[in-house]
């Protein structure tokens, strides 16, 4: 039986990725009573899975220029407001043998009608950039491109939408809306780790659940003409290539490679489909992708694949047509469709773009609500972003140096704080050793960022996403985990936490992967058994 | 270079064949590369530990059973039913022998032990290195154990994850109480490896000191009736510090299996590398079998490479045995093909399932094909002096059925038997 | 290089038996142990290693890991393309400079290498640069180093004694390259390649005989992996021995005491050359009590004197010696014998004269 619990609040955000994250956001610095709700956890659907690159524009220039403007802004803003978790890698615009000869001109003369800045290079400049580039490549471009971290960029928002007084629930499923006449009046939900039911009132409701907006608005009566486009993406457990790479050709499978963290990204496909939880990669889509990828380095021919997976666009317009559509994002006000009061959808957009989607929405919402607050998030750093002395933190805090920089690379200044609750020298001990993850981070992470099970810590912090995927990670892991938050049942976390590593590994096993997954298989299998008591 | 017999394969397999012929007088290569797969073992010696999914209570009876019933598993190759038990039981009784002065291993063919690994989740055997056998859950009853973790181990500090799981596999009853306790073991006081610590504790004056070490805390610990300790009790001279600590701590002792990398199964290695090495084998280690050359249907000579140096050179011989183990060991994956080096041969491609693991033990049951005589088969036909045992064998999936070592030692005696009959 | 390298580490599947069994992180800092960067994920840091230009020098060269890998990863070989990424820095250019400019690794006039000549009392009784069958190829330490001078001594008694047609190169001699390897110094390698080959060749030379472990594996392999192929037999001074002893041209005497002997195999002999049981062959014909430690033959323990260790991390090394005496002391030897100047030097050290450090060739030329 259901079991009902009663809170009152002025704004209900669904979903948690960038933009949903980013409105929460906007609207607490406003001054806004939020609460954000997440049927999984927070960056687990488009946001986690997409290839993190934070768009100079460069990529639009010919297709969508709308779009190209809208990152030529905030690209600058993002660098400004998010530094610590930017990596300012630069683009390279690269056109190989057999690319058109004509894309180039083109593509300049797009980007200097739209304000994008680009440089050209001379072919050898390109090679001393990228010595791991194919050779032969006939013209290059040098673009303002930089990789943004998208989980922390959600977890950084969340984090100070918290500090300004809204809530989080996570793993929190809507499951109905309800209405008093034609407005919303608030959601029932369903929280999947205690199995509960329960209701949240709200003065206004917004969706920001990216490609499964359409279907949650159809539970509200309203109608939202959205398309779920799938990507797939690669990773390579190397930095083959440290800038980002762009093939200038029209836009088609595996023609950018972004070098996030300590691995290169390929990306990415674009295939309509039906249901965005069912979308996945399929061997097919990694092959062609492979393929474009060894065109731009023979280098991805001899390493191995650790992971693909598969995000799904909420591309804004019903049918809206895989590369042919805009990348740019709608408003829908249900009001002014004369469907349904207080409820507002955002569909559309990309990762770079996130910020000034919530800005927008924001505006809209809180002159209906007759609210007059301006946005901050466009001056407002985020959490982390002054800027602290890696040395001096190596110093003072006596912090092994490899650690301390992964701490920051992920963190900025939070890692002060994190390092503050390390207590022995062996917190420094890693976790993970492929990603460098130390004890200290994770227990941090457990205790501080919205964690409700040992899975989120993979988005968190970045654990088990080396190249052993988990084989090395997962037992300290939950054992951190079961010293912080006993009440869990532990093999089923650990065949959770298998079973998600496996998701990704399945479509591209093969060779070197196919080991490693053997040694994996073989230690933890005793886990899987059904028990013969 | 010339021998009776050249083995191919360094495991337990290889060095159990090798082994007993040199023992019968050949002269024996043996080529290997280094350690192998084999020192990724836990400790354990299974013979079967699953059938469908089901815990074999009788490994012996199952085994029976399994050859009779089953033509297509690779216990068949032992023969039918009770030929096959015979050959199981001639081959671990043959190798607890061979290996006893360097490791002793215990057990018995009919029952099988459950024994705790160092994750917790639990693991049939029949056979175990002695340090592990109190360890045995089905000699518990209502036991209060104590876990014993090592201050200076390098990642042993998840006791609370081991217990937690540990006592979700147990019936209810079987433990009653669960104690921890940390201690510095002998040793450097760095946090050390868990080889490091065992090649400490090998000296009888670290081991007593250990021992004591457990007897003061037995003092503060009422009650007590069980300790489980990290299996890192010695290397090359476990039996002595395992009598030491016997001695000491007048209750069952015993080391939990071990995941990787492990202590046992280097251990096992280091043992193994003597016994060959006492009966007469050449051992080349360090050199990579690369190539069988074949005229008509049979070997002549072997291509072998020097790792370190790239040197390389030609091994003849009478017969050549293959026991080099699955894909973590000579055969290759090529894309998503399993590849037969020597002869240059795919034996099959893998298929990918989304439901995890089936995959994996879809490869690993990828292997080579052998006759009655366990002699190679391409196309059908057997090569008539080149023969194969152990993992290479492939048809089963080691980790879901728990056949490992018995797999291992069976095929090999096997093979021995072909050879010198 | 660096597509050179992850091609390398690519295999790895972590299962950490490197990890566990490398003598040199077993006695790392604690907080730089604890980051359990195996090969793999030490590739995958290339910015930090430019950071910490001394971390890959974290390795002896020893090659044990490579026997403990289930995949045959050549850790060895990783570190070595890991130091091309800190090359510029001061030690290894300081290394290259001093080869280069004066043909040594000390940076002294290589014309000071036929000193040890005159301190050894052999003035006249060691040709110098003549044209001859036979050249013994001392290498940097024997020329230089006083202790090993003895062993050049004993060799030269040897050759004398088998009335061998010999030479040494004197200043024509130079550094084999083996520090500009380790130091990441690929072209500056091949360049005194081709230098030693030609002087070799200039004297007509068919056989080289080395005391040196690492010049021998140089000469043997290296060179000719990077494409300069020596056209002379290229023997190690056990290899030497031992044959001379099957062909009966020397015969040595027993020991006179009953002292146990022991034998350190150089890695560089035994895991990189397989001259394991050449030693064993030599040391049995001259004492009844050859005893081996625990860790021997391919299976042998670094003493801690290779990879340029020493010279980055001295403390890290004298105490891997001091391991690789205790093992000596465990099996109660009275001798390591070695054929290796940097096993003798590291382990003398270590040993703190508990236990006599020997060469090989210096207990042959004791039993004429």
């Amino acid at each position: 039986m259901s079991q009902e619990v009663l809170v009152l609040e002025r704004v209900i955000i669904i979903g948690g990725g960038a933009t949903g994250a980013g409105i929460a956001r906007d609207l607490a610095l406003r001054g806004l009573n939020v609460i954000l709700l997440e049927r999984g956890d927070l960056a687990s659907g488009a946001t986690g899975r997409c290839h993190a690159l934070l768009h100079s524009g460069g990529r639009y220039v010919v297709k969508d220029p709308e779009s190209a403007r809208e990152c030529v802004s905030e690209n600058e803003i993002l660098r400004r407001i998010a530094p610590h978790i930017i990596e300012d890698t630069g683009g390279l615009f690269v056109s190989l043998p057999h690319d058109p000869d004509d894309y180039p001109d083109k593509f300049a003369e797009c980007a200097k009608k739209i304000g994008v800045k680009l440089r050209e290079l001379d072919v050898s400049d390109a090679y001393s950039i990228e010595p791991m580039l194919r050779k032969g490549i006939k013209r290059a471009f040098w673009a303002n491109d930089a990789v943004i971290d998208p989980f922390r960029l959600v977890i950084l928002n969340v984090l100070d939408a918290v500090r300004h007084g809204a809530e989080v629930r996570t793993y929190t499923e809507v499951i109905s809306f309800l209405r008093e006449g034609n407005h919303v009046i608030g959601v029932k939900v369903y929280d999947r780790i205690h199995g509960q039911t329960y209701v949240i009132k709200a003065d206004f409701t917004v969706i920001a659940a990216g490609a499964w907006s359409g279907i949650l608005a159809e539970k509200a009566g309203a109608k939202v003409p959205v398309t779920a486009d799938k990507g797939t993406l690669l990773v390579i457990p190397y930095r083959i290539f440290n800038t980002v790479i762009n093939r200038l050709r029209p836009p088609s499978d595996g023609d950018i490679i972004v070098p996030h963290q300590l691995a290169n990204i390929i990306g990415t496909t674009s295939i309509p489909v039906n249901d965005p939880d069912m979308a996945s990669p399929s061997r097919d889509e990694v092959a062609r992708m492979m393929n474009a990828a060894v065109e731009l380095s023979p280098a991805f021919a001899s390493v191995r694949v650790i992971r693909a997976y598969a995000g799904c666009r909420p591309l804004a317009g019903e049918g809206a047509h895989g590369r042919e559509a805009s990348r740019t994002f709608t408003i829908i006000d249900h009001e002014k469709e004369g469907e349904i009061w207080s409820l507002m959808t955002i569909v559309g957009g990309k990762l770079t773009t996130y910020r000034l989607m919530a800005e927008r929405l924001s505006e809209m919402l809180i002159s209906k609500l007759g609210i007059r607050s301006p946005c901050a998030t466009h001056k407002e750093p985020l959490p982390g972003a002054d800027g602290i002395n890696v040395e001096e933190l190596i110093k003072k805090y006596k912090v092994p140096s490899l650690v301390a920089r992964n701490i920051m690379r992920r963190w900025g200044s939070l890692a002060v704080d994190i390092v503050n609750s390390a207590r022995v020298p062996l917190d420094y001990a890693v976790t993970c050793a492929c990603e460098l993850v130390s004890r200290a981070e994770v227990r941090y992470a457990i205790r501080n960022f919205f964690v409700r099970k040992p899975v989120d810590l993979i988005r968190r912090v970045g654990v088990c996403m080396g190249p052993c995927q988990g084989l090395s990670c997962i037992l300290p892991l939950l054992s951190e985990y079961v010293k912080e938050k006993p009440d869990i049942d532990v093999l089923d976390e650990l065949r959770e936490l298998v079973k998600e590593r496996w998701k990704g590994s399945a479509p591209v096993l093969k060779a070197a992967q196919l080991r490693q997954w053997l040694l994996t298989y073989t230690l933890f299998y005793s886990a899987f058994r059904r028990r013969t008591k | 270079m010339k021998a009776d017999v050249v083995v191919i394969g360094g495991g337990i397999a290889g060095r159990m064949v090798a082994t007993l012929l040199a023992k019968k007088g050949l002269t024996v290569i043996l080529v290997t590369r280094g350690l192998g797969a084999t020192a990724l073992s836990s400790g354990s010696f299974d013979i079967l530990g699953f059938i469908d999914g089901r815990l074999v209570r009788d490994p012996l009876e199952a085994l029976n059973r399994v050859a009779t019933n089953s033509p297509e598993h690779v216990y068949a190759l032992l023969g039918r039913g009770r030929e096959a038990c015979r050959i199981m039981c001639k081959s671990l009784g043959l190798f607890k022998d061979m290996i006893a002065r360097y490791l002793k291993i215990e057990g018995t063919f009919d029952k099988n032990m459950i024994l705790p690994t160092v994750i917790g989740t639990l693991k049939p055997c029949a056979y175990a290195q002695e340090t592990m056998k109190s360890g045995d859950v089905n000699s518990f009853n209502g036991e209060h154990l104590l876990i014993i973790t090592l201050k200076n181990l390098v990642f042993h500090e998840g006791s609370e994850l081991f217990e937690r799981i540990l006592v979700s596999g147990l019936t209810p009853g079987k433990v009653e109480r669960i104690s921890h306790v940390s201690i510095k073991a002998s040793g450097p006081s760095l946090t050390c490896s868990p080889l490091t610590l065992a090649k400490a504790l090998d000296k009888e004056k670290a081991a007593n000191r250990f021992a004591n070490e457990i007897s003061k805390i037995l003092a503060s610990i009422p009650g007590v009736t069980r300790i489980a300790i990290p299996p890192v009790l010695g290397v090359d001279n476990v039996h002595v510090v395992y009598e030491i600590l016997r001695e000491n701590v007048s209750l069952p002792v015993f080391e939990l299996l071990s995941s990787v990398p492990s202590v046992p199964g280097i251990r096992l290695c280091r043992a193994l590398e003597r016994m060959s090495r006492g009966a007469g084998v050449k051992i080349m280690t360090g050199w990579e079998a690369m190539k069988a050359h074949v005229e008509g249907n049979v070997v002549r000579e072997l291509s072998v490479r020097h790792e370190l140096s790239g040197s390389i050179e030609r091994i003849a011989g009478e017969d050549f045995v293959i026991a080099y183990g699955h894909i973590l060991g000579g055969l290759q994956v090529l894309d998503d093909s399993v590849y037969e080096p020597l002869l240059g041969m795919t034996l099959g491609s893998i298929t990918i399932f989304t439901e995890p693991f089936k995959t994996l033990s879809f490869a690993l049951k990828i292997g080579i094909k052998v006759d009655d005589d366990m002699r190679v088969l391409i196309g059908g036909e057997p090569i008539g002096n080149l023969y194969a045992c152990g993992a290479a064998l492939g048809g089963v999936d080691p980790a879901r059925e728990g056949i490992g070592m018995g797999l291992a030692l069976s095929t090999a005696y096997k093979v021995f038997t072909s050879l010198t009959s | 290089m660096y597509n050179d390298l992850i091609k390398e580490v690519d295999p790895c599947i972590r299962c950490g038996n490197c990890f566990m069994i490398c003598p040199v992180v077993d006695l790392l800092p604690p907080s730089l142990k604890a980051l359990n960067l195996l090969p793999l994920n030490l590739s995958r840091y290339i910015d930090f290693i430019k950071l910490s230009p001394d971390l890959p020098y974290y390795c002896t060269q020893c090659g044990e890991c490579v026997l403990y890998c289930p995949l045959s990863i050549m850790t060895p070989r990783v570190f070595l393309l890991l130091r091309e990424f800190s090359k510029g820095q001061a030690l290894p250019s300081k290394i290259r400079d001093a080869i280069l400019n004066t043909g040594n690794i000390y940076g002294m006039p290589n014309e000071m290498r036929v000193d040890w000549v005159t301190y050894a009392g052999l003035s006249g009784k060691v040709p110098v640069g003549v044209k001859a069958d036979v050249a013994y190829f001392l290498g940097c330490m024997t020329s230089f180093r006083a202790r090993l001078q003895k062993v050049a001594k004993a060799c030269a008694i040897l050759l004398n004694k088998v009335g061998e047609s010999w030479t040494i190169l004197g200043p024509e001699e130079h550094c084999c390259g083996l520090p500009l390897l380790f130091a990441g110094y690929v072209d500056a390698f091949k360049e005194i390649a081709n230098r030693n080959v030609g002087a070799l060749e200039h004297l007509g030379i068919e056989e080289v005989v080395f005391t040196c472990a690492g010049c021998y594996r140089v000469f043997k392999y290296e060179y000719e992996r990077r494409g300069v192929k020596p056209p002379f037999k290229v023997l190690h001074v056990i290899e030497y021995i031992a044959d001379l002893m099957k062909e009966g041209k020397l015969r040595l005497r027993r020991g006179k005491s009953k002292l146990n002997i022991t034998w350190h195999d150089p890695c560089e002999l035994s895991r990189y050359c397989g001259l394991v049981d050449e030693p064993r062959f030599i040391l049995k014909a001259l004492t009844d009590n050859l005893v081996e430690m625990s860790d021997s033959r391919e299976w042998s323990k670094c003493c801690g004197g290779g990879g340029l260790l020493r010279a980055v991390h001295t403390e890290l090394s004298s105490s891997m010696a001091k391991r690789r005496v205790e093992q000596a002391l465990e099996v109660h030897a009275d001798i390591i014998a070695t054929a290796c100047p940097s096993c003798i030097l590291t382990l003398e050290e270590g040993a703190k004269g508990i236990i006599k450090v020997k060469d090989i060739v210096e207990l042959v030329a004791e039993a004429f």
